[in-house]
Formats: C-alpha cells, sequence, structure tokens
C-alpha cells in the first residue's frame, strides 16, 4: 500500500504524508499525542511502551525527559492538528481503506470536525456497496462506477466547471468553496496592488505640473527676451524721434531766423516808405540833398523789394529733407528667426534662445538680465568658445573697452544698430556715437596703449575674473607668439578672427615685457612666470643651437598641433595655472616624485621653475622625450637674477628632503651633496634630451657574429670598441663605435677563458678586460687582445667568494668593484684580485642592498650601485661609505623600478637603465632627474629587458636590449 | 519470530530496499526477517576508502525499543571497533531512541568511520596509537583496509 501511496500523490503531499507518520512506528498517526516537548508520538503502542517503571518518559525525538500523568499517556494533549491532517483526503479510495478504518474508530468520540467524517463513514459503506455492487452490475454507468475523483465515493456524479474533473456534490461544493475563496483572496491581492495606478497617477500629474512650469518658465523667458527687444526698439525710436526733432528745430530755427531777417526788412521797407510818403506828403521843403537820398533808398528797396519778389529770393537754405531709412529687411527675417525652441533630453529647461549665432549677446546666459551692461554699449561677438564669452561677459563689465567690437558677425544689435540711420550728416554722426559703436569705435588703438601701459594689471584682472573660467590664462597667451594670438583671443573674449590685427599689436607689447626683467622679478609669484616664460619665448639669441631646436620644435607643436588642442590646452593652462601658483610658493618642488600630472601632450604650458613635469610629444613619432624644467639651463644669459635663485632652491631643497633617512620615499638625502660637475653644468655635452631614437641597431637572438642570446653587460674600451656580455652564448662580442663586429672569443665552460652565462664587463684603466662569470661565481681577467691574464673568486658567501656576481667596475685605481648579487653585497678587490674589502647586506636601509645588478663609478670615485629590488640608486664613497641614495619604486620621473645597468659620464650624468620601466632615465650626478626616454616594445627607442649600459666617446649610449636581443644606440 | 514481524520492520525493510543509504548495503537474511547483512563502503577521505566492510545487524524483540545490536564482521583497525568487531557507539546503547531506524545507525557507523574518536574511553590500544602517533595509526588503518577489506 506505501507504494502505491507513493505513486500517486504528489511531491508535496508526499513530503507531507511523511509528516504524518509517528518516528516510532513508521505509520501513520493513531490518537497522536503531544508531549510536553511538543514531539507527537501515536498513544498506543507507541508511547505507551516508552513509559518507564517511574513514570517517566523520555522523548524519542529530543530525548527530554517528561513525567507521565497517572492516568498514563492518554492524558497527554491530543494533536489535533494532526488529526486534520490526517483527515485529509488525498488518496484514491481503493488505497485508503485500511489507513482509514484504523482512524474512525477511536475518533467517533470526538466532535465534529466536517463532513469528512460523514464522508468517511459513507465511503466505507460506498465501497462495500461498490464492491459489491461490481460484480453485480458491471455496466452501471462509467463516472458512477470510476466514483468521485476526490473522494471516491460513488455520489451523483458530475463534471466540475473549473477543473473539469469528476466529482460528486459535495466535493464539488467543497471545491467551489475553495474556489470561492481563492477569489476572495485574488480580490484582496488586487486590492493590495491598487495603491500602483494612484502612484501613477500622481506620478503623471507632478510631470504636467512639472511641464506647466517649464512651459511658463519658458513663456517668461520669451517675453522677457521679446520684452527687452521691444525696449529696445523703443528707445530706438525714441531715438530716432528725438534725432528728428532736434533736426526739426534745428532748421526751424534757421528759418525762424530767416523769417525774422525777412520781418525786420519787411518792417524796415514799410516803415520807409510810410516815412518817406509823409515826409513828401507835408510838403515842407526838403532840401535837394535829402530828396536825392530818399530817391536812392527808394531805388534800394525797390530792388531789395523786387529781390523778394515771387515769394523767392529768400534764401532758404538749401532744401534738405529727412528720409528715415529702414533697413528693415534684414531686422525682419532675424526677428521672424529669432529664438529657436530646442527640446532636449534633459531635465532642465532648454527652451530659451539657443546658441543661434544671431543672438549674440546671449550665448549662454539663460536669464538675459544678467547682463547688466546696456547692449548699445557693448557687443559680444559668440564666435569664440562658449566659455570666452562668459569670460567675456565676466571681465568685459570691467574692461568695456575690449577690443571686440569690429568684425562681430552680424548681430541682432548691430541690426538694431543699424536701423533708422537717417542721411543726414549730423545726425549720421550722432547716430554713429549714439547707437554704441557698431561701427568699432573703440579700435584697437586704443587698446594697446592700455596694454602696453599696464599690461600686469590687466592680466590681474583677467587672472582675477577668469580664475574660475575655465579658459584664460595668461600664460599660454605669453608663451609664445602663434599662440598668444590665440590666447589673447582667449583672454579678451573676442572671436579668433577679431583679434588677428589685434593681438598683432599687443603681442609685440607682450614680447617686449622681458626687456624689464628687473622688476618682474619682485611681482607676485602669480606673475613670476610669464615673463620667465617670454624670456624663453622672445628671446632668440639664445647662444645654444639646441635650444633653438627646442623652440623651433615648440613652434612646430603649436602650430600644427595646438589649434585642436586649444581648447583644452586653455583649460588645463588654468589648472595648471592654479596649481603652479601654489607650488612656485612653495618655491620649489624638488621631489621629483611629486610631478604627478606629467601634463600629457597638448600644448606645451611650462610649469613652475625646478624640474617639473613638462612632457611633449613631438611630432617625431614614435617617443617622448621628457625633459626637466630646469632654469638654470633656461635662462640663456646666466641673468644674474636667476643665479641666487636656484641656490636658494637648492638650499630648501636639501632641507625639505631631509626625513626618511630609511630611504622609504625620498628621492634623494642631501648630506654633503656634490653630484660633480652634473649639478653645476647647464648643458650636458652629451645631448641626453635629443636621444629617443636609436642611432645604431642591431642583433638579433642567434649565435652568429653581430647575434646575441640574452646580452647583458657591457663596456666600451679607451679605443671606443664597444665589448658586449653575449650572456647565453657565454661569449664576449666586440663592436667597433658605430656596430660593426670586430671579434668574438670565449666559449661555454669553467676553465679558463670559458664563461657560464657571463654578466658584467668592464675596463680598467690599463685596458684590461674583466668580466663577472656568473654562474661560475668568478670574475676573469683578459687583457686588452682578449688573451686570458687570471681569475679569482668562487662561489660562497666568505670575503672573497660571490654568489652569482653580475655588475662590475674598475675605479682609477685599479680596484675592481662587483655586484655580488645574491650576496647582496658589493665587494672591493686589488688589481690583482686580492680581496680588498666590501660594503653593504642584505635589506632596504642606507647601505643595505637587494640584488644589487651593476654598479659604476665616476669620475670623483663615487661608487653608483643599481640597488634593483629597492628601486633605487644608492652612491658610496669608494671605502664604502653611504652617501646618499636617489629614486623609488613606481613609474613617474625620476622614480625606478628594478634599475639595472648604470653609466656615468665625465661630466657626472648619471644613465640608468630603468628595466621595470623599459626606459632610460639620466639624472644628474646628485640624483636630480634630468631626462628620460624609452618605452616598452621592440622597435627603435624601445626595449624589452634593459640590462647593461655604457657611454661612447662621442656621448652616444649603447644598451644591451636583453629580450630583443640586440644593441641600440643612442 | 514473535507473531508476525512488527509493521515498522517492515516498512523499514522496503525503504531499505527501495531508497538505499548510499554506500551502505542492507540485506535481511532470507530466513530470518531480523537479521540483515550489511556492507558499508569505507568513506571517502578515509583510511578506510575503497574498503567493503561487512557488517551484521540484527533487531531485537523489543525493536525499536531497544537498540538494534551491530557488529563489523570485517577486520578493522579503528579505535571504536574492538578486534572482535564490537562499535563502541552511544546511539547503540544509551543514547538510542525508538525515532532512530536501521538507516540512521548504519549512517552513524559510516560517519564514525570517517572520524574515529579515540578519546572514546574504551579501552583500545587502537585508540592508544591513533593518539600517540596518529600517522601511523592511520597507515595501518589503510593496510588493514587493502588486507582485509579488499573489494576483491
Amino acid at each position: 500500500m506505501s507504494e502505491r501511496e507513493g505513486s500517486t500523490l504528489s511531491y508535496s503531499a508526499h513530503r507531507i504524508e511523511e509528516l504524518l507518520r509517528c518516528p516510532i512506528c513508521l505509520d501513520r498517526f493513531n490518537t497522536p499525542k503531544l508531549l510536553p516537548c511538543q514531539h507527537t508520538f501515536c498513544q498506543s503502542p507507541c508511547l505507551e511502551q516508552l513509559v518507564d517503571r517511574f513514570h517517566r518518559i523520555k522523548c524519542p525525538e529530543c530525548r527530554e525527559e517528561h513525567r507521565v500523568p497517572y492516568a498514563g499517556v492518554s492524558s497527554f494533549p491530543t494533536n489535533r492538528t494532526i488529526l486534520n491532517f490526517l483527515d485529509v483526503p488525498t488518496q484514491p479510495r481503493s488505497s485508503q481503506n485500511n489507513s482509514l478504518s484504523r482512524n474512525e474508530a477511536p475518533q467517533n468520540s470526538t466532535e465534529r470536525r466536517n463532513g469528512a467524517a460523514d464522508e468517511t463513514q459513507g465511503q466505507v459503506q460506498g465501497q462495500n456497496e461498490a464492491r459489491s455492487q461490481n460484480a453485480a452490475n458491471q455496466n452501471a454507468a462509467e463516472p458512477q462506477r470510476t466514483g468521485c475523483f476526490s473522494c471516491g465515493r460513488q455520489m451523483a456524479l458530475s463534471r466540475c466547471a473549473h477543473c473539469d474533473n469528476v466529482v460528486c456534490e459535495t466535493c464539488k461544493r467543497s471545491h467551489m468553496d475553495q474556489v470561492r475563496v481563492d477569489i476572495n483572496r485574488l480580490v484582496s491581492q488586487v486590492r493590495r496592488g491598487m495603491p500602483n495606478f494612484s502612484d501613477a497617477v500622481s506620478v503623471i500629474e507632478s510631470k504636467s505640473e512639472l511641464l506647466h512650469q517649464q512651459a511658463e518658465a519658458g513663456k517668461a523667458e520669451i517675453t522677457d527676451t521679446i520684452e527687452r527687444y521691444i525696449t529696445e526698439l523703443r528707445n530706438r525710436q525714441r531715438l530716432l524721434h528725438s534725432e528728428i526733432q532736434m533736426w526739426l528745430l534745428g532748421e526751424i530755427r534757421s528759418l525762424t531766423m530767416l523769417q525774422e531777417n525777412v520781418e525786420v526788412e519787411l518792417a524796415s521797407t514799410a516803415s520807409f516808405c510810410d516815412s518817406t510818403e509823409s515826409t513828401l506828403a507835408r510838403n515842407q521843403v526838403i532840401p535837394d540833398e535829402d530828396l536825392v537820398a530818399l530817391k536812392r533808398q527808394c531805388v534800394e528797396n525797390m530792388e531789395i523789394v523786387r529781390a523778394y519778389e515771387g515769394g523767392q529770393g529768400v534764401r532758404l537754405p538749401r532744401e534738405r529733407q529727412v528720409q528715415v531709412i529702414f533697413e528693415s529687411s534684414r531686422l525682419s527675417q532675424l526677428i521672424s528667426n529669432f529664438g529657436e525652441m530646442s527640446i532636449t533630453e534633459a531635465e532642465s529647461s532648454a527652451n530659451g534662445n539657443s546658441a543661434n549665432s544671431l543672438n549674440s549677446d546671449q550665448p549662454n546666459s539663460r536669464s538675459p538680465s544678467s547682463r547688466e551692461t546696456s547692449p548699445a554699449l557693448f557687443r559680444a561677438p559668440p564666435r569664440s568658445r562658449p566659455n570666452n564669452t562668459r569670460a567675456a561677459g565676466a571681465h568685459n563689465s570691467g574692461n568695456p573697452p575690449a577690443s571686440q567690437y569690429q568684425s562681430s558677425p552680424p548681430s541682432l544689435d548691430t541690426a538694431l544698430a543699424a536701423i533708422g540711420s537717417t542721411q543726414v550728416q549730423r545726425a549720421e554722426r550722432m547716430a554713429g556715437l549714439m547707437g554704441g559703436g557698431a561701427t568699432g569705435d573703440a579700435t584697437p588703438p586704443s587698446n594697446t596703449p592700455s596694454n602696453r601701459l599696464n599690461p600686469r594689471e590687466r592680466l590681474a584682472n583677467i587672472i582675477s575674473d577668469a580664475s574660475s573660467s575655465s579658459s584664460q590664462s595668461p600664460r599660454p597667451a605669453v608663451n609664445h607668439r602663434p599662440q598668444a594670438r590665440e590666447r589673447t583671443a582667449g583672454i579678451f573674449g573676442a572671436g579668433a578672427s577679431s583679434t588677428e590685427s589685434d593681438s598683432s599689436n599687443s603681442t609685440p607689447r607682450l614680447a617686449r615685457r622681458p626687456v624689464q626683467p628687473p622688476e618682474s622679478w619682485e611681482l607676485p609669484v602669480d606673475f613670476t612666470h610669464p615673463p620667465r616664460e617670454n624670456i624663453r619665448a622672445g628671446n632668440g639669441n639664445l647662444g645654444n643651437p639646441r635650444r633653438s631646436l627646442a623652440e623651433r620644435r615648440r613652434h612646430n607643436l603649436t602650430d600644427s598641433q595646438l589649434l585642436p588642442n586649444a581648447g583644452r590646452g586653455a583649460r588645463r593652462a588654468s589648472e595648471r595655472q592654479n596649481q603652479s601658483n601654489e607650488r612656485s610658493n612653495r618655491r620649489n618642488v624638488n621631489r621629483s616624485s611629486h610631478n604627478s600630472e606629467p601634463v600629457p601632450s597638448t600644448s606645451s604650458e611650462d610649469e613652475d621653475r625646478p624640474p617639473l613635469v613638462r612632457s611633449r610629444t613631438y611630432t617625431r613619432e614614435e617617443f617622448q622625450t621628457i625633459r626637466e624644467e630646469d632654469s638654470v639651463s633656461r635662462a640663456s644669459t646666466a641673468d644674474p637674477v636667476n643665479r641666487p635663485r636656484e641656490a636658494v632652491g637648492l638650499d630648501v631643497d636639501m632641507t625639505e628632503s631631509s626625513d626618511a633617512s630609511q630611504g622609504e620615499e625620498v628621492t634623494f638625502r642631501v648630506g654633503v651633496v656634490d653630484g660633480g660637475e652634473s649639478t653645476r653644468v647647464n648643458v650636458p655635452r652629451n645631448n641626453y634630451q635629443d636621444k629617443g631614437r636609436a642611432i645604431i641597431r642591431f642583433g638579433g637572438r642567434g649565435s652568429n657574429n653581430s647575434e646575441f642570446i640574452w646580452p647583458r653587460g657591457i663596456a666600451v674600451s679607451r679605443s671606443d670598441q664597444v665589448y658586449v656580455a653575449d650572456s647565453s652564448n657565454h661569449r664576449v662580442q666586440v663592436f667597433d663605435n658605430i656596430g660593426g663586429f670586430v671579434k668574438s672569443f670565449g666559449s661555454y665552460g669553467q676553465a679558463d677563458g670559458e664563461f657560464d652565462c657571463l654578466a658584467g664587463i668592464a675596463m680598467n684603466t690599463m685596458g684590461d678586460i674583466l668580466i663577472t662569470d656568473r654562474y661560475n661565481h668568478r670574475v676573469q681577467v683578459f687583457d686588452h687582445q682578449g688573451s686570458f691574464k687570471f681569475v679569482f673568486g668562487e662561489e660562497g658567501t666568505r670575503d672573497g667568494q660571490m654568489n652569482y656576481p653580475w655588475g662590475i667596475a674598475c675605479d682609477s685605481m685599479g680596484f675592481i668593484y662587483i655586484c655580488d648579487k645574491e650576496n647582496h653585497r658589493v665587494q672591493v678587490f686589488q688589481s690583482n684580485g686580492v680581496f680588498a674589502r666590501k660594503f653593504g647586506r642584505l635589506g632596504r636601509g642606507s647601505g643595505q642592498f637587494e640584488n644589487p645588478h651593476y654598479l659604476a663609478i665616476s669620475s670623483d670615485n663615487k661608487v653608483y650601485v643599481s640597488d634593483s629590488s629597492n628601486h633605487r640608486i644608492q652612491v658610496f664613497s669608494m671605502y664604502g661609505d653611504f652617501i646618499f641614495q636617489f629614486g623609488s619604486v613606481g613609474t613617474m620621473q625620476g622614480q625606478l623600478k628594478y634599475p639595472k645597468g648604470i653609466a656615468i659620464d665625465e661630466q657626472g650624468f648619471v644613465v640608468v637603465a630603468d628595466s621595470g620601466n623599459n626606459r632610460i632615465q639620466v639624472f644628474r650626478g646628485d640624483g636630480r632627474f634630468y631626462c628620460m626616454f624609452g618605452t616598452y616594445g621592440s622597435d627603435n627607442g624601445q626595449f624589452k629587458g634593459l640590462e647593461g649600459l655604457a657611454i661612447l666617446a662621442n656621448g652616444n649610449v649603447a644598451v644591451c636590449d636583453r629580450e630583443n636581443h640586440r644593441l641600440q644606440i643612442f | 519470530m514473535a507473531g508476525g514481524l512488527p509493521r515498522r520492520i517492515i516498512k523499514e525493510t522496503q525503504r531499505l530496499m527501495q531508497e538505499p543509504v548510499p554506500g551502505i548495503n542492507a540485506i535481511p537474511d532470507e530466513q530470518n526477517a531480523r537479521y540483515f547483512h550489511v556492507v558499508v563502503a569505507g568513506p571517502e577521505g578515509s583510511p578506510y576508502e575503497n574498503g567493503v566492510f561487512k557488517l551484521e545487524l540484527f533487531l531485537p524483540e523489543e525493536y525499536p525499543m531497544s537498540a538494534p545490536k551491530v557488529r563489523f564482521m570485517t577486520k578493522i583497525y579503528h579505535p571504536n571497533i574492538d578486534k572482535v568487531g564490537r562499535i563502541c557507539l552511544d546511539i547503540l546503547k544509551d543514547k538510542w531512541s525508538p525515532a532512530l531506524q536501521i538507516r540512521t545507525v548504519l549512517l552513524s557507523i559510516q560517519a564514525l568511520l570517517s572520524a574515529p574518536n579515540p578519546d572514546d574511553p574504551l579501552a583500545n590500544d587502537v585508540a592508544e596509537q591513533w593518539k600517540t602517533n596518529e600517522a601511523k595509526a592511520i597507515d595501518t588503518a589503510r593496510q588493514w583496509t587493502r588486507m582485509y577489506a579488499d573489494s576483491n
């Protein structure tokens, strides 16, 4: 029976069925009794058997002990829940018989549960009947024979509308009740979900509110603008009216005068006539002369009268007519196009007069009322970038006679101004005056005097005004001429085209400013830069062809590359302006780790004085040569002002970087630093800054001549031959200084003259060749022709023993210095191989090493060691006293990653193979960064796995490019 | 046995046949329905892996009120199993509950194989060895498994 149960029930019913079993008898509960621990078991026989003789019972599930009342286990409460579950008819009728029959008998006494009890009763009977009936009439109607689907009884059956099963009435009724209950539940769910609608409604309402507001705002804006123009038009009208009025008055006045004259004449003539007549009529004796005089007067008057005959003769002023000319076609066109509504996706209202070029004075202002200056007085050409116009607006209030008047594109205001220009001469001029200078009243000539007068004040204004605007910066303006053109345009917010003439006037002013150096140095810090820039930019007499090349390069960069970058550069310029203001306030930044934003490529704004980053992408394709901004080298004319400054700077540097003696982050620690000549030299003899592309590259992986497998150390002989430790070919190859193969010697082995992965190679003063035979843990010495001389060293950690010796160098006295890499120390031997001294041990502190790879000795007998795993170069005296160190882990300039090969030129410049960053960095002898070049890769000027490097006699740098299996000479 | 087999035993037997516990095989004896031949596979990760161990399980009269009696028939080197195969397992003794079944008992025995408990006071030199030199003990267990509980 259990099998059949399992097969006909669904999974959950199955599980419930399992839960209705007593764990003891594994049957359906028979009188389930609830123990105080909430576990349920059958009353008999299960629980009864568990009572011990002390009337205690231990729960089989949780082993909790309970006291059993005297009456026995039947006094435990019955688990009615289980009973209810048990009553649920879940099984087909046939299999329910046996299990139900057990339940029925003891449960008859309990109160009514539901109709199920009746059902079961009836069902049993029905079953019996069915069984008896089945045999009798097998032809009974099928539905009746199969019985109700759910309870199995043989009652009046019909199909359920809901699930289309054949069920009896009671089942159907209960089923439908169930359905009704479900419906109620669903309805309440739906009702609970109804707030969604109201939410949506409120959202829509708020949206419409918003739209209303937006529309209102837009309308208000339109009204404002239009009103303003109406006001303008009215003003114009008033203006014109008054013009006409004045003209009229003038004319009237003149006419009145004329009229008066004529009246006077008339009066006089009339009085003359009267008097003459009266005199004649009096018949008195008139002397003859009087008569003659009278006659004459009469004749005169007659003429006069005649002159006035016909109403003419009055010298009216020339007929002047006033005509009002309206250039209205353009205006009406403008008006009809005026105002554009752009509807953008953005939330903010995008209505209003968008960047219509015709709307000159509101390219960016949403609220026209922000313009306080009357449009008549200023025109802002919209052509320039929005930043500019904003800035223009900002400081135009301060500088009205800015030079943007002419060449503005047809603006509404000029159109306005052009309206109604009267043709009267006087009126013309008045119109010109009052129309507000549309024809460029405040012209450049008036500007440049002001330019000339006080450029600094103006710059100050501009800087203060435009400090927040992103485009203005005087520094780029003053940088160099072609750029200055653009920049002054930027400053004054004029259209680019407009200030061509302008700036060409102004630029010479600016460029001439460096003529006044002394005072410019006392300026507040902000302004020290521009003049200095100009020193560089303006002066052509730099005396150094290299520098002029730099100038030229910069100009190349400017012309071709600047314009599209102008926007970005302008922004960055102002940022850098602010930054450099801070920096210059601090006076110097010598920590090369500071120079964070290596101002990528764009315009060549120059930063603050002591070495800040200035990176530029040259038009030469592949590489970036990063240069130090070194004012000492910059100031060509050995400006006496510069010098003390530089010294001051250095002093401050020293104090600044006096901390962190444990070599954590410091760039260099200065005790008594004398970096050799390289600290004083302005212009290194070796043109490090122009390196970046190899002059010669040769090599390839292989074992033939001029082929390498993992070239490592490299050295240059007195005869300018290049000796390369071809490590995995276990040989030394010799080339001339242009890469031509000369000879090679060595082979694999442990005997004299044989090598095993040789690493370092050096020359001593006598021309002997010293080679570290790495895997043989020894050093071999050959003469300059390559014949073996002697060998010393063995594997170990004691003095004179070595563990994978790597770099090797020789000082002027012949002492041999070896990087004993795995012993993390440097050992010094006499020139005959006798151990002299050693220094260093494993660690990170000063004087400690971790995997020192290569070393080099400067001409003043300082030992520079590439402390590779500590990512720094340490400098010692020849006796092993720590002097200083420089470099820290990182990728910025001045930072190193696994520095390897190192070489020092006769001026003291230190060339370091920064192998982890795949570049070569050049430092001054005191550790200050000078320049660097190189990137990862296999092309020209690129490296994969830098190893040793050496400096040729002509200043070229020969570099072992290990993973590319080649040599590059820069 | 006594008047027909209790239903519980019947049900358990049926269930064991239908849904065997993985790694455990319990088959009633043909003549005695209360006697089971059990085969337990050595659990993975224990020194008994790859071994097959025979056990016998007997359901006494009062079952399920009293615990079944289980015994190892295969020689096994285990600190809780003595040399005749008696098992020291609490649920087979004082911690028995009628709610436990054959399958649970056998599972516990299998768990005991993977987690020997040498701290059990069953005086057993094996337990001593297990505590002093566990590695060696484990090795011995492996050896015995290979020797006595081989699959063949």
